[in-house]
C-alpha cells in the first residue's frame, strides 16, 4: 500500500467513524412517536430452543456465593430496561398489566390464568408419571378429556398448607400481571388414579421399571386423607407450549432472540422482591420459574412463567414457614456472624417476632415485617437491584387489592380452617399496608398522571391511601428539545398546575413537594391541540436506594 | 488502489452504516433491531461444568442409586463403635417392600481396626394401620480391642487396657403405638458373648489388667436370654433434632444367665429428655437426664461388658470413649443451641457423671464434668452432622458424628 493509499485510508477511516457516530446522535432521541408503549412489539419468531436444564444447588452456591448479574450502586443507578417512557411495563412474554391496571372482577381473581378447566371426573386420571424423590410425591395425570395435570400432596403434619399456598400464589401472581400455571385444589378417591399404558416408573432405588397399581397405592400410602377418605391435591395444568427449562434472575436466554435485556435489569423481576414479600413467597429460585415455547398472534415465542407457590404465605411446601424466612438468607453472613459471636444472644427482631401460628395457615406475620429489609431464601441479581421507582410501580398494584378480593383469592385455598383464612387476611391486609407506607415513602408517589382541561392531574397515592393528608405540590414548566433533552424554563410559566403556553412540541413539568430530591417529570407531547402525557420520570434520594438492604 | 485497499475502505463505510443510516422513528423499531440483532449475533450460553455435573447426579439420581444401591445391594460406610477406625462393607436393604411396611436388611462391615460387624433384620414398622410394630434380628460383632479402664469411678486414665468382645444375638420385638407419642413394648433376645485378649498394640489386654475380681466376666463369658418391657412418652417436635417437646422413656431388662448361672440380674434405663425453645425456636435449652441402673441377688454379679459406660462422644464429651465402667450410672447434660445459619447450630454444652456401685451412691455428689462447643449441621430440621470439643480435667476431645446426641 502506497503512502497517499495510506492518508486516503486514513481519512476515509475518520470519515467513516463520523458518520457512524452522526446517525447514533440523530437516533439518540428521547421520545418516539409510538411511546409511550403500552405492549411491546410483536415478539420475533423463535426457531429451535433448547431444553435448558438448571441444578437447584448450584442456583444456591451460585448466587449466594458468587452474586452473578451487573449489580446496581446508589450512585449509578440503572433504571429497569423493560418499561416505558411512562414508567410502566409494557405488556411482554414476562409481564401483562392485569389487575394493577385495570380491576379485575372478583370472578377473574379467582379463575387465575383460566387456560384449563378443572380435572374432569368424568373417568379415571391415568398416571403418565410419578415422582417419588424429595418430601412429598407427586404424579402427572391425564384426565378423560385428555388434559395433562400434576397433582402435588400435602403431608400428614401440615395438611393443606403446601397445596393451599400453591393454588393462591398462582391466583395472586396471575393478578400481578406474571404468567402462572392454572392450579386447582382437587379431592379424590385412589381408585381415581390408574396406571397409564406404557408409564415408566424410577422408583426408590433409583431404577427405571414399568409403573404398577400397586406402586401408586404404595405411594399415596404416605399421603393423609380427609374424613371422607379422600386425597387432597393440588392439580396444576400444563403450561401451554413445550417447556425448554427454567429462567435465570440474571444474564439473557442465548437462543430467545426477544429476551434482550439483561435479567437483573427487568422491573418485572426486580419488582418480584416487592410481590415477594407481601406474600412471603421466599421460595424464588431460577427453578421455579419455567420458560415454554407457544405460538401465540401467529408467532412462535418464547413466554416466561413463575411456577409452584407452595413455599408462599405461612407455608414452607411440607411444613410452616420458618421464623426466619423474608428476614434473611438461608446463609446470611452478617447475621451468622452476629449470633456466632454473640453466643446467639443478640437477637434480631424477627427473631423474636410473635406469630399467630394457625395449623392450616401456617406462619405469617406482619408487625416486624419490613418490607425494605425483605428477602428471598437466597441472593437474587435482579431483586437485589429493585430501585424506587420499580418498587413503586409494585406497591400501587398490590394497594389496588380490596379486602374483599384479598379473601376471595385466600379461599381458593380451600383451608378448612376459617380462622386459618381470616388470619391469612388480615395479615396480608396489614403487610400490604405497610408496603405502601413504604415505598410510596420513597418517591413522590404520583400516579395516573394526566392533562384535564388544560391543567396537569395527579394522584397522589400516599393521600388516596391515608398515609398522609393531601399537600401542595410545585411545578416547574419549561420547553423540552427531544433531540438534545435540553430543558429551557418557560418564561411567565406558573409554579401551577396549569399547562403554560409553548410553541415546543414537548413540555417538561417538574414536580415537587418539599423535598427537591424527590421529584417526578412529565413530558407532555403536543398533538394538535392536546398534549399527551408521553413520559413520566422519578427522582428520589440517594439514601432511599441506601436504606434498601442489599 | 490495489483489492485489499479497496476492501478495507469499503469495509469502513459500510460498517459506519452510510447505506442504511435511516433514522429510527418510533421505539418498536428499535426494540425490533434490537432484537434482529440479536438474532444475528447470539451472544454464548452460559455453561458451566460443575452445574451439568449437578444435574447428571440429579437426573440419573446417582445419590438414590448410592443410597438404595442396585436392587438393595449398597455399600455401607462409617464407624462401627467409637474407635473402631473407617468401616466399610456391603449392604443389603430394601425399605420399599410392600409400600414401606416392610423392610429387610442384611450388612457386614470391616473397619480398618479390624472390627467385623454381620447385622440383619426383617422389620415390620406400621403393622395395623401404624399402631403395631414387630421386628427380627440377629447380629454379630467381632471388635478386636475394645477400651476398658477399669472398674468404678476411680478408674484411672493410664489404666487404659483393651479387649475382644465378640458375641451374637438373637431377637424380636414387638411394639405398640396406642397414640402418636406413646409407645410400648417387649423385646427378648438370646445373647451370647466371648471375651478375648485384645489386640491394640499400644494397650495391654484387659486380662492382663484386671482380674476376674475386679473385673467380672473377664476370664468366664456366658450366654444369656434377654427380655425386656419398654414405654415412653415422645412429644419431640422432630425425633430427628428436636426443638421443642419432651421425650420419657425407660426399658426394664431382664438378664438371664443361662450357662454359668452368676451374672443373672436386672436393669433400670430411665432417659428423659425436655427441650425448652424460645425465640421462635431459634435458640433452644435442651436437657437430658438418664439413669442405669443394675439389680442382682446374691452370688449373681453384672459382666463388665454388660455394665453401665460413661464416656464419649454421647455423654461425657470431654473423656475417652468407654471411660467409666460400674454397675450404675447418672448422667445429665444440657446443652445451649443457638442457630447461626438455616442449616447450622451451635451449642454450648455441660456434662455430669458418674458411674458408681452402690445405689446409695445414686446422687449428684462427686461427678465427674465436661463442657464444650459444638456444631450441628441440619438437613430438613435433622441433625445429619454434629461436630463437638469436650473439655474436662482429663484433656479435651475432639467428636465428628453423624447423628444427633438428643
Amino acid at each position: 500500500m502506497g503512502q497517499v493509499q495510506q492518508h486516503i485510508l486514513v481519512a476515509a477511516a475518520g470519515l467513516a467513524l463520523w458518520l457512524t457516530a452522526l446517525p447514533q446522535q440523530a437516533q439518540a432521541k428521547k421520545f418516539y412517536d409510538d411511546d409511550p408503549l403500552l405492549r411491546e412489539p410483536k415478539p420475533k419468531p423463535v426457531g429451535d430452543i433448547r431444553r435448558r436444564k438448571a441444578s437447584e444447588i448450584y442456583d444456591y452456591f451460585q448466587n449466594t456465593l458468587g452474586k452473578p448479574g451487573e449489580k446496581i450502586v446508589p450512585s449509578k443507578p440503572v433504571r429497569a430496561k423493560d418499561i416505558s417512557t411512562t414508567d410502566e411495563v409494557p405488556d411482554n412474554a414476562w409481564y401483562v398489566n392485569r389487575h394493577g391496571k385495570r380491576r379485575m372482577s372478583i370472578e377473574e381473581l379467582v379463575r387465575g390464568a383460566g387456560y384449563a378447566p378443572t380435572p374432569s371426573m368424568n373417568g379415571r386420571w391415568e398416571v403418565t408419571s410419578a415422582k417419588t424423590e424429595g418430601v412429598t410425591p407427586g404424579f402427572t395425570v391425564k384426565d378423560s378429556t385428555g388434559r395433562r395435570y400434576q397433582l402435588k400432596f400435602d403431608v400428614a403434619q401440615a395438611h393443606e398448607l403446601g397445596t393451599g399456598a400453591d393454588v393462591m400464589g398462582s391466583k395472586f401472581y396471575w393478578a400481578f400481571g406474571y404468567w402462572v400455571p392454572q392450579n386447582f385444589i382437587v379431592y379424590f378417591p385412589l381408585e381415581q388414579l390408574v396406571v397409564g399404558k406404557g408409564t415408566k416408573f424410577i422408583d426408590q432405588r433409583g431404577q427405571e421399571r414399568d409403573l404398577r397399581q400397586e406402586d401408586i397405592d404404595d405411594i399415596m400410602k404416605q399421603v393423609p386423607r380427609d374424613s371422607q377418605n379422600r386425597f387432597r391435591a393440588v392439580a396444576s395444568a400444563y403450561l401451554e407450549g413445550q417447556p425448554v427449562g427454567p429462567w435465570k434472575y440474571n444474564g439473557v436466554r442465548a437462543d430467545d432472540p426477544n429476551d434482550i435485556w439483561p435479567h437483573e435489569h427487568l422491573r418485572a423481576l426486580r419488582a418480584l422482591r416487592v410481590f415477594n414479600s407481601w406474600v412471603q413467597h421466599t421460595d424464588a429460585k431460577s427453578l421455579n420459574g419455567l420458560d415454554t415455547v407457544v405460538t401465540a398472534g401467529g408467532v412462535k415465542h418464547v413466554r416466561h412463567h413463575l411456577i409452584d407457590f407452595s413455599a408462599a404465605f405461612g407455608a414452607e411446601a411440607f411444613e410452616p414457614k420458618s421464623p426466619r424466612a423474608g428476614f434473611v438468607y438461608l446463609l446470611d453472613w452478617k447475621d451468622s456472624a452476629r449470633s456466632f459471636f454473640t453466643f446467639g444472644l443478640a437477637a434480631p427482631a424477627w427473631v423474636r417476632a410473635d406469630y399467630d401460628y394457625v395449623d392450616q395457615a401456617g406462619r405469617l406475620e406482619s408487625k416486624v415485617f419490613d418490607p425494605e429489609e425483605w428477602k428471598p431464601n437466597y441472593y437474587s441479581p435482579a431483586m437485589v437491584n429493585l430501585l424506587p421507582d420499580d418498587a413503586f410501580w409494585a406497591a400501587k398494584t398490590i394497594m389496588k387489592f380490596t379486602e374483599p378480593e384479598v379473601r376471595a383469592i385466600v379461599a381458593t385455598s380451600e383451608y378448612s380452617s376459617k380462622e386459618g383464612q381470616d388470619y391469612l387476611v388480615r395479615v396480608l391486609m396489614e403487610r400490604q399496608r405497610k408496603i405502601g407506607q413504604t415505598w410510596f415513602s420513597k418517591v413522590l408517589p404520583l400516579d395516573n398522571i394526566r392533562v384535564e382541561n388544560g391543567r396537569l392531574a395527579f394522584d397522589d397515592l400516599g393521600a388516596v391511601y391515608k398515609y398522609w393528608a393531601d399537600r401542595s405540590y410545585t411545578v416547574a414548566w419549561s420547553d423540552f428539545d427531544n433531540e438534545t433533552e435540553r430543558r429551557t424554563p418557560i418564561p411567565g410559566a406558573s409554579t401551577g398546575t396549569a399547562v403554560p403556553r409553548s410553541q415546543s412540541r414537548y413540555v417538561a413539568a417538574e414536580i415537587s413537594s418539599g423535598n427537591p430530591q424527590m421529584t417526578v417529570t412529565v413530558y407532555l407531547r403536543r398533538r394538535g391541540e392536546e398534549m399527551q402525557v408521553v413520559g413520566v420520570e422519578r427522582t428520589w434520594p440517594t439514601d432511599s436506594i441506601i436504606s434498601m438492604k442489599r | 488502489m490495489n483489492t485489499s485497499f479497496g476492501r478495507v475502505l469499503a469495509a469502513l463505510i459500510v460498517a459506519s452504516g452510510l447505506p442504511g443510516a435511516q433514522e429510527t422513528s418510533t421505539r418498536s423499531a428499535l426494540i425490533e433491531e434490537a432484537r434482529a440483532e440479536k438474532q444475528k449475533n447470539p451472544p454464548a450460553e452460559e455453561k458451566s461444568g460443575i452445574e451439568q455435573a449437578l444435574i447428571v447426579v440429579k437426573e440419573r439420581r446417582l445419590l438414590d442409586k448410592w443410597r438404595y444401591g442396585w436392587h438393595g445391594l449398597r455399600p455401607r460406610v462409617g464407624a462401627l463403635v467409637t474407635g473402631s477406625g473407617f468401616a466399610f462393607g456391603p449392604e443389603f436393604l430394601r425399605t420399599d417392600i410392600r409400600g414401606g411396611d416392610v423392610s429387610f436388611r442384611v450388612t457386614t462391615q470391616f473397619s480398618t481396626s479390624r472390627y467385623q460387624l454381620y447385622d440383619t433384620e426383617l422389620a415390620f414398622p406400621r403393622l395395623a394401620d401404624n399402631h403395631v410394630f414387630v421386628s427380627l434380628g440377629a447380629r454379630h460383632r467381632n471388635y478386636p480391642h475394645m477400651q476398658y479402664y477399669g472398674p468404678g469411678p476411680d478408674s484411672k486414665r493410664t489404666g487404659r487396657s483393651s479387649y475382644r468382645l465378640e458375641d451374637n444375638m438373637f431377637g424380636f420385638t414387638v411394639g405398640v403405638r396406642p397414640v402418636r407419642q406413646v409407645y410400648m413394648g417387649v423385646t427378648g433376645d438370646l445373647l451370647q458373648v466371648n471375651i478375648g485378649p485384645g489386640t491394640h498394640e499400644r494397650f495391654v489386654s484387659t486380662d492382663r489388667s484386671y482380674t476376674e475380681a475386679q473385673t467380672p466376666g473377664i476370664q468366664r463369658q456366658t450366654d444369656f436370654l434377654q427380655g425386656s418391657v419398654f414405654a415412653a412418652v415422645d412429644t419431640r417436635d422432630v425425633a430427628g433434632g428436636p426443638r421443642s417437646g419432651t421425650l420419657l422413656r425407660a426399658d426394664l431388662i431382664y438378664n438371664k444367665d443361662t450357662d454359668l448361672r452368676m451374672n443373672t440380674h436386672r436393669r433400670l434405663n430411665m432417659e428423659a429428655q425436655q427441650y425448652i425453645p424460645f425465640f421462635n425456636k431459634r435458640r433452644v435449652i435442651a436437657l437430658r437426664g438418664r439413669s442405669e441402673l443394675t439389680y442382682k441377688n446374691p452370688g449373681q454379679q453384672v459382666p463388665f461388658y454388660l455394665q453401665p459406660v460413661l464416656g464419649g462422644s454421647n455423654d461425657l464429651r470431654g473423656f475417652r470413649p468407654f471411660r467409666f465402667h460400674d454397675d450404675n450410672l447418672i448422667l445429665f447434660n444440657a446443652e445451649y443451641r443457638y442457630e447461626i445459619f438455616a442449616g447450622l447450630d451451635m451449642a454450648v454444652f455441660a456434662d455430669a457423671g458418674k458411674v458408681f456401685h452402690s445405689k446409695k451412691q445414686w446422687n449428684v455428689r462427686d461427678m465427674e464434668g465436661s463442657y464444650g462447643i459444638g456444631m450441628r449441621f441440619n438437613a430438613r430440621n435433622a441433625v445429619v452432622m454434629r461436630v463437638d470439643a469436650g473439655f474436662s480435667h482429663e484433656g479435651f476431645m475432639v467428636w465428628v458424628k453423624f447423628n444427633n446426641i438428643f
